[in-house]
């Protein structure tokens, strides 16, 4: 076939032709000193409600969702941490969230004095994130693109097999491999695991401030 | 009124009343108060209350409330209350089950929209004054130093030395742990006399040392279980069944912990009840144990037996079953004489993390001649959630975490005093066939395990097959030339082949690597006494006694030696404290009077 580098098929031209425009479409990654303007806001450690700041060139936001006293999430809390001291420096957002509407700023304040402070916490009273990523349980892993499509929602890994029946350590790193695809790929498979944990407590609608 | 009509209107009226009365109990909503509270108090808040072990407490209404799909999933599961025996006419002591009703009457109470009925929260256990539920211990013995349980990672399973510095023995009527973290899943608590558990802390630069089982020198009390679980009562033995703690002796803590997030510092304590009261019951252990099976990768069939013939009449007082994570059914059975066949215990869905020991509530009778079966079911394919192994591994019996075990333990309490004896001799002749089977398997796994040579050179001199046992305990010695243990047992078989140069050679070397090993002291002296030089034996004799007084055998061969020596005034007060200490020992009796009489006589023809 003329006009095609040598070894390369109409297939695999297509391919690539198909990637780049692709790539050209999705968003570009956030420019410096930008906000996720596409994601709900939060409420920060002093209570305020405002956007996510993103550090420039973020590719991806990763929230995990905590509880004070959920013992699941206290478990899983360390590992989480140790991932997001692995991939931070690759463009990757970590994030903490507290979205029990019953949990105050001091119970979590003291939450993070028991369990050291990992990456940025936020809560979710208004449950803007609960809702539109559809979390129902401590300890949930969600990452998404800064303009909001789903990389993963799930486990961040596979302990807990339910409630009561924890392994002896985990076989399957569902969201650690999941994120590493995307890194590599650089385009969202919104990937989804169940996760095990105590349900994330919402007020029935949301409040209006 | 016709009687007929009057008949039927009674009818009538009474059903009306009656149905009423039903109807009315049948609409009565649920509250918190009346029919909730007192349900978590019965089986939740031992553990679910504030400080309790477990990690939320459920004490109001909106505890539950706000948990209730967690409950309402564990509570369906069966896996709370955390209790692994299925339901049988035999039943355990503190069993923490929740009967079906008792599920209903929960999911009712959220299909009534929450009542509270009277405020007011779950009723709490009645605090203990001072913090121990039996007034001031005797005793309260803590880990010396703060072992810090990491904040992730795998389960830790972990012995800790708690030393008591008695002086005197001491006879344990109760005992309770302080966890103090809620990192302690559940712990058992033993006692070493000898010091090993100390040596292994030694080796470990941690506070305590690591293992999911124990060495063989950290034993539980004979003829007792001693295991703690959150929210399980502390226990109080029996009248007349206190167990005795020697002096000197370390309790060991084996202790199961899990990493809750963040690092927790540990450092639990056992308070202990002193008894004067002497034992007027013996209980005895009686092992099932299954050494030699494989669990091939992905079997869901691979079964471990093993079988007990009770040899006299006994009542069995309870259970502890034990395996790891592949292990997924347990049950015991037992075999009447009559052929009738009654089940013991039955764990349908075999959990580790909550293994315990199971007392029953009425004590079974097991007649002479009862056959006892244990049957553990492995499932070693990647469906079993707690599979170590992803894809799974070929399993074998072992002392790791990711090994498998297949044991079922028997506290039984003997009738007669003849059914003690034949029970007891059943259970050493059990315990030497399990001895040479674990060592055996111990020798597969690695061919030049000195400890397992040494252990089976043991089992054989016991089984007075010296010759075997001799040439078993040279690979020990091969294999552990810095074992003073070792060389004591080769001394020991050599002696008993009469190959005395050899034997001493060996006892030389044991108190040349141990200077502490009282028994190759007293050992040599018997090599010298036999080689006929009593003089040099009195030698080693009186060093055995130096290290341990009350060796009654030293003090027997002390006062022989003595008196071939020509010093039978010397010779009786060792012979009359042998015995003091064996009253059975006849050849010292014997000994002892010829002298007392020779010494009578001289005294009586004394100017």
């Amino acid at each position: 076939m003329r006009g095609l580098p040598v070894g390369l098929t109409r297939r695999d031209f297509l391919a690539a032709t198909a990637a780049l425009a692709f790539a050209a479409c999705r968003p570009l990654a956030s420019p410096a000193g930008d906000t996720a303007s596409a994601l709900p806001p939060l409420s920060g450690p002093d209570g305020v409600r405002r956007p996510l700041p993103l550090a420039p060139g973020t590719r991806a936001v990763v929230m995990m969702t905590l509880s004070v006293d959920c013992p699941i999430s206290n478990q899983l809390l360390p590992d989480y941490r140790e991932l997001a001291r692995r991939h931070a420096a690759e463009g990757v957002s970590f994030h903490e969230l507290y979205p029990n509407v019953d949990e105050t700023d001091a119970a979590v304040a003291e939450h993070r004095d028991a369990y050291g402070t990992g990456a940025a916490a936020w809560r979710d009273p208004e449950g803007g994130w609960t809702r539109r990523f559809g979390l129902t349980v401590t300890p949930q892993v969600l990452a998404v693109t800064p303009d909001g499509r789903l990389i993963y929602r799930g486990r961040l890994h596979d302990r807990f097999e339910g409630l009561g029946v924890r392994r002896p350590a985990p076989r399957r790193m569902e969201f650690a491999e999941t994120l590493v695809r995307f890194l590599a790929e650089g385009h969202p498979r919104a990937v989804e695991t169940k996760a095990i944990g105590c349900r994330i407590r919402t007020s029935p609608r949301p409040a209006s401030r | 009124m016709p009687r007929r009509l009057f008949q039927l209107l009674t009818l009538l009226l009474t059903w009306g009343f009656l149905s009423a009365g039903i109807l009315r109990s049948a609409a009565s909503p649920v509250t918190f108060h009346d029919q909730v509270a007192p349900l978590i108090a019965r089986h939740c808040v031992s553990c679910h209350r504030p400080g309790g072990a477990a990690p939320f407490p459920l004490v109001s209404a909106e505890d539950v409330r706000k948990r209730f799909r967690e409950i309402e999933e564990v509570v369906r599961a069966g896996r709370m209350p955390p209790w692994l025996p299925a339901a049988q006419e035999d039943r355990f002591q503190g069993e923490r089950r929740l009967s079906s009703e008792e599920v209903q009457t929960l999911l009712k109470w959220r299909e009534d929209g929450w009542q509270q009925g009277e405020t007011g929260a779950v009723p709490l256990p009645p605090a203990v004054p001072g913090g121990w539920t039996w007034g001031t211990p005797d005793l309260v013995v803590r880990m010396p130093l703060p072992y810090t349980v990491p904040a992730t990672g795998r389960d830790v399973y972990r012995h800790f030395v708690l030393p008591t510095g008695l002086t005197r023995d001491v006879r344990i009527a109760a005992w309770e742990f302080r966890a103090g973290s809620r990192t302690v899943h559940h712990a058992f608590l033993k006692f070493d006399r000898k010091g090993e558990a100390r040596r292994h802390d030694a080796m470990d630069s941690e506070v305590g040392f690591p293992g999911m089982d124990s060495p063989s020198g950290i034993q539980p009390p004979n003829g007792h279980f001693a295991s703690w679980q959150p929210g399980a009562p502390p226990t109080r033995n029996p009248k007349g069944m206190a167990w005795l703690l020697p002096a000197g002796a370390d309790l060991v803590l084996q202790a199961h912990l899990q990493p809750s997030g963040k690092p927790e510092p540990l450092q639990a304590e056992v308070a202990l009840w002193f008894t004067e009261d002497p034992p007027s019951r013996a209980p005895l252990k009686l092992g099932l144990v299954n050494y030699g099976f494989v669990i091939p990768p992905g079997s869901t069939h691979v079964v471990a037996t093993d079988r007990f013939m009770v040899a006299g009449d006994c009542d069995l007082l309870g259970l502890l079953p034990h395996a790891h994570y592949l292990a997924r059914r347990i049950e015991a059975t037992a075999e009447l004489p009559d052929g009738s066949r009654r089940q013991l215990l039955r764990i349908p869905d075999w959990d580790f993390n909550w293994q315990g020991v199971y007392l029953y509530e009425k004590p079974v009778f097991l007649p002479q001649g009862t056959r006892v079966e244990m049957r553990v079911h492995f499932d070693n394919s990647a469906a079993n959630p707690r599979n170590p192994f992803d894809p799974p591994r070929e399993t074998r019996f072992g002392l790791g975490t990711t090994d498998e075990m297949a044991e079922l333990w028997l506290q039984v309490l003997p009738r007669t005093d003849d059914s003690a004896r034949r029970l007891g001799e059943g259970i050493l002749r059990q315990t030497a066939r399990d001895v040479v089977a674990y060592n055996r398997e111990r020798l597969r796994m690695d061919p030049k395990d000195p400890v397992a040579y040494l252990n089976l050179g043991k089992a054989f001199l016991s089984r007075q097959q010296t010759t075997n046992a001799a040439r078993l305990l040279v690979r020990a010695v091969e294999l552990a030339p810095d074992s003073d243990e070792a060389h004591y047992q080769l001394g020991l078989a050599y002696r008993i082949l009469n190959a005395l140069e050899a034997a001493k050679r060996e006892f030389e070397d044991a108190v040349r690597l141990h200077p502490g090993n009282t028994r190759a002291w007293g050992n040599l002296g018997l090599v010298e006494l036999d080689s006929g030089n009593p003089a040099t034996a009195v030698g080693f004799l009186r060093k055995a006694l130096e290290l341990d007084p009350a060796d009654a055998l030293a003090h027997a061969a002390l006062g022989s030696a003595l008196q071939q020596s020509g010093k039978a005034a010397e010779a009786i007060p060792h012979l009359r404290k042998a015995v003091e200490l064996a009253p059975d020992d006849a050849g010292s009796k014997e000994l002892l009077k010829v002298l007392e009489a020779t010494l009578l006589n001289r005294q009586s023809k004394a100017p």
